[in-house]
């Protein structure tokens, strides 16, 4: 059932995008083993199943979220199919070997590449380890988890919001500087 | 602000919190210099790789979870099919077993009335053997032939045992001279025994979700044993 929306799938998207939990433990629970019989029988285990599963998992929610999906005219189920397809052919590439079997016909499903992003964010990925443990927990706490100063002093024991927002600021000022530097590099 | 800390600056610049003159002028100063600029992009790129660091982290441990729920859910429906199957055969059992007492009535009173009639004709001969001849056997209890006994299914979960589900099935005790120390288990538990009773031992099953095993407890004794429509030995304790 394709909807005027454009996605036979548009509510199940709708509702990972939206964060429902329930809805993406579902789609997750009903489609591995799909995937766990792909690469059992093409020179898989168990582990490399759930590995290769929960990257495309990864891949496709992150597509959901970005709204990259929100016109798929194919089943959601058929394109995490393709998506992990293709990724567990790259990884039997790199290992020197091939499929045996696994193609049907919702293969035809085209699959959006990957974004990777900017060039520079495995380098930027590797200098921010130097500002340390405790000030990538303060950053998360503070940029993704939206926590107040207030929250943040008491579940990362500062003795106040002040001391909380000066520490933030600091780590922030050493995360820009490195951050800086990667972008120095990749500009020249 | 002047004197407002320059990673809070940037910050309101990228959450688009300046106000209309505050913005003009930071874009202003962009505008005019490469290495604010560079400064930043650069924070925008650290907050923007941080959320997604932890994003996609979030997500992995939701996926760790939905994958240790998806590989504890067949061990649950494994048991969850063994008690509907239990079941089934119980119900079956239990119409089997009210034909079965109208058939154990039947005999008795055939066996009585063999009895007197014997008994009146040689009315002076001594019984020698008041027990049990050839395969005949008889099942055993204080008031009724069949009892229940609980079936006991277990998980092991963190190395300690928990209690799945509990359940009753219906048991006999049968004295017979061919079998002495023996079972059969399917729809119903036959214990051969010469001297156990229900009320002398108690006597219950444990299934172990995990192996997939029974064990028989009769007092303090444990019997390995499986769902057979044989008559088997019990195993050692």
């Amino acid at each position: 059932m394709i909807t005027e929306i454009g996605s036979p799938d548009f509510a199940l998207i709708q509702a990972i995008k939206n964060g429902n939990e329930k809805a993406l433990g579902l789609f997750y629970k009903d489609n591995f083993g799909k995937i766990l019989h792909l690469v059992l029988k093409n020179s898989g285990s168990d582990d490399d199943a759930r590995d290769v599963y929960q990257d495309c998992m990864m891949e496709v929610v992150l597509q959901i979220r970005g709204g990259r999906l929100d016109q798929l005219s194919s089943r959601l189920s058929t394109y995490l199919y393709s998506v992990c397809y293709y990724k567990w052919i790259d990884r039997l590439r790199q290992k020197g070997k091939f499929m045996q079997s696994g193609f049907d016909d919702d293969l035809e499903t085209a699959v959006i590449e990957e974004d990777d992003g900017a060039p520079y964010l495995p380098a930027l990925e590797k200098v921010l380890t130097q500002i340390g443990e405790k000030c990538m927990t303060l950053l998360k706490a503070f940029y993704y988890e939206k926590l107040t100063m207030t929250q943040i002093a008491s579940k990362l024991g500062f003795a106040d919001d002040n001391s909380a927002k000066s520490q933030k600021n600091k780590c922030m000022d050493k995360a820009r500087f490195l951050g800086k530097n990667v972008l120095k590099q990749h500009y020249s | 602000m002047e004197n407002e800390d320059p990673t809070e600056r940037i910050d309101r610049y990228l959450d688009e919190t300046l106000t209309p003159a505050e913005k003009a002028a930071f874009e202003s100063e962009m505008a005019a210099d490469a290495d604010f600029r560079l400064e930043v992009e650069a924070q925008e790129a650290v907050r923007n790789l941080i959320s997604n660091q932890a994003e996609k982290e979030d997500l992995r441990q939701l996926f760790a979870t939905f994958h240790s729920e998806m590989e504890a859910a067949p061990a649950r429906k494994d048991a969850e099919q063994d008690n509907e199957d239990l079941l089934k055969r119980k119900n079956g059992i239990q119409r089997k077993l009210n034909w079965g007492n109208w058939s154990y009535t039947a005999i008795a009173a055939s066996v009585a009335i063999l009895i007197i009639g014997v008994w009146t004709v040689w009315n002076n001969i001594n019984q020698t053997d008041n027990g049990l001849t050839g395969n005949q056997e008889i099942r055993v209890d204080e008031r009724n032939e069949v009892f229940r006994v609980p079936l006991l299914s277990w998980k092991t979960v963190d190395f300690k045992p928990v209690l799945q589900d509990k359940q009753t099935i219906d048991a006999t005790i049968i004295r017979s001279k061919a079998y002495r120390s023996h079972y059969r288990f399917n729809d119903i538990l036959e214990i051969y025994s010469d001297k156990l009773t229900e009320k002398q031992q108690k006597i219950s099953i444990a299934y172990d979700v995990d192996t997939r095993q029974y064990r028989l407890h009769i007092g303090k004794s444990s019997y390995a044993i499986r769902k057979t429509d044989e008559i088997m030995p019990l195993p050692l304790p």
